[in-house]
């Protein structure tokens, strides 16, 4: 006989079971990338903001830096260093170009031979290269030239030598009553000498001005050697190489 | 249909795309080309910096030139030469070294000329003293003029003898004919 309970048409439920819903906590990817995506694109745009300050500041300091080192440039000080750089380079290229003609006739009193008379001499400075040297010189003969061509040819502070207008003549001398003539060979000569051969060698510190007492004008009979070598006129009086020099 | 979290997510990523391209991207362009001003201004002002340490050197060295070498630098270069007074030096050198004094006057002035300076540029030129030129006429013998020529190369500004005709004169003596040359910075 079925139970009368179970005749009403409400359905019946048992006892109540629930089942325990399980809390969803799902975490999608996305979800993830775009709060992590979005922070961090705040957080990067916060601190390039601020360092973007801090390097404008940098900048702002440099700029104030370099404009404080460029006005601590002294333009007239410049100009007087270079004033002053110029006046000494410029001294010095004339120092080292300073010569001492002291030594050009000191070269000219070894080279000339005894037979050899200077009759006049010029020099002319070429620049800073060299000095030319004109001279009229008379001798005895053509072996006294080409002796005296030779030494000059030998002579290291003589170069360029060159012996033009060559003459020679006959001369009737004081010997003349005796019958006695002399021959005479006049020429040109064309010496160089390069500045470098003969430097100025400071002979004293400068700091007070050289006087120089002059020696005694030599007379012809004082002078030992190379008497004929001479810037000369007819008495001889000037003898080019006298001794000791 | 889109859920509602999911339109706020992609929203999210269109805001961090839109913040990246229109403010970080283009604030770090401006970062890097201010990091290369900086460097830039940091580079000058180390040459800038350099500039006035080699100055201030210079400025020393110079300052520490005792008076006396200044004195004889600017007396062996002057600003400009006197053109009475280097006669009269002529006058005085002649008469010490025993030689007879004969004439001496001034033949102007020009610009050095030298090999080098031939050779090389105008501004190299415009570096080199300005040349004043002198004529001297003395008479006296040998050892007078050769101790003429040496007093002048003693002499506490240069007169270097550009040319010397020597000739015999009557009575012994010498005549030369000398043309001088003194320099002065302008």
């Amino acid at each position: 006989m079925p139970d009368p309970s179970n005749s009403s048409f409400i359905p019946k439920r048992g006892p109540a079971q629930r089942k325990k819903g399980r809390t969803s906590k799902q975490l999608y990817v996305f979800t993830i990338i775009s709060y992590v995506l979005l922070f961090s694109t705040l957080l990067a745009s916060g601190g390039i903001y601020f360092y973007a300050r801090y390097v404008e500041g940098q900048l702002a300091t440099e700029v104030a830096a370099l404009d404080a080192e460029i006005k601590s440039f002294s333009e007239d000080k410049m100009k007087e260093v270079l004033a002053f750089d110029l006046r000494l380079a410029q001294a010095l290229g004339r120092i080292n170009n300073s010569v001492s003609l002291g030594s050009i006739f000191k070269a000219l009193e070894a080279a000339t031979i005894d037979t050899v008379q200077i009759s006049s001499l010029s020099m002319t400075r070429d620049a800073d290269v060299q000095y030319t040297l004109e001279a009229e010189i008379k001798t005895d003969s053509f072996d006294s030239t080409l002796f005296q061509r030779q030494i000059y040819s030998d002579n290291e502070t003589l170069s360029g030598v060159a012996f033009t207008d060559l003459n020679a003549s006959r001369s009737t001398t004081e010997n003349e009553s005796d019958g006695v003539t002399d021959s005479v060979v006049t020429f040109s000569a064309t010496l160089s000498v390069p500045i470098e051969q003969i430097p100025y060698e400071a002979v004293s510190d400068g700091r007070v001005p050289l006087t120089i007492t002059p020696d005694p004008v030599p007379v012809v009979e004082d002078a030992v050697v190379d008497e004929e070598a001479v810037l000369s006129d007819e008495s001889n009086e000037a003898v080019i190489n006298e001794n000791g020099v | 249909m889109m859920s509602k979290g999911l339109l706020t997510q992609i929203g999210m990523v269109a805001i961090s795309i839109g913040i990246i391209f229109t403010y970080v991207e283009p604030t770090f362009s401006v970062i890097k080309e201010t990091q290369d001003t900086v460097v830039l201004y940091q580079e000058e002002q180390a040459k800038v910096s350099a500039v006035n340490e080699q100055l201030r050197t210079l400025v020393s060295k110079m300052e520490n030139v005792s008076d006396e070498d200044t004195e004889r630098l600017e007396s062996y270069i002057p600003n400009t030469v006197d053109v009475i007074e280097v006669p009269r030096d002529l006058m005085l050198i002649t008469k010490q070294s025993g030689a007879s004094y004969v004439d001496a006057k001034s033949l102007g002035d020009g610009r050095k000329s030298s090999s080098r300076s031939r050779r090389d540029t105008q501004a190299s030129t415009a570096n080199e003293p300005k040349q004043y030129s002198f004529s001297l006429s003395v008479e006296g013998t040998y050892l007078q003029l050769k101790t003429l020529f040496s007093l002048l190369e003693q002499n506490k500004y240069p007169l270097e003898v550009q040319s010397v005709d020597i000739t015999s004169n009557e009575g012994g003596f010498l005549g030369a004919e000398l043309t001088l040359a003194t320099y002065a910075q302008q």
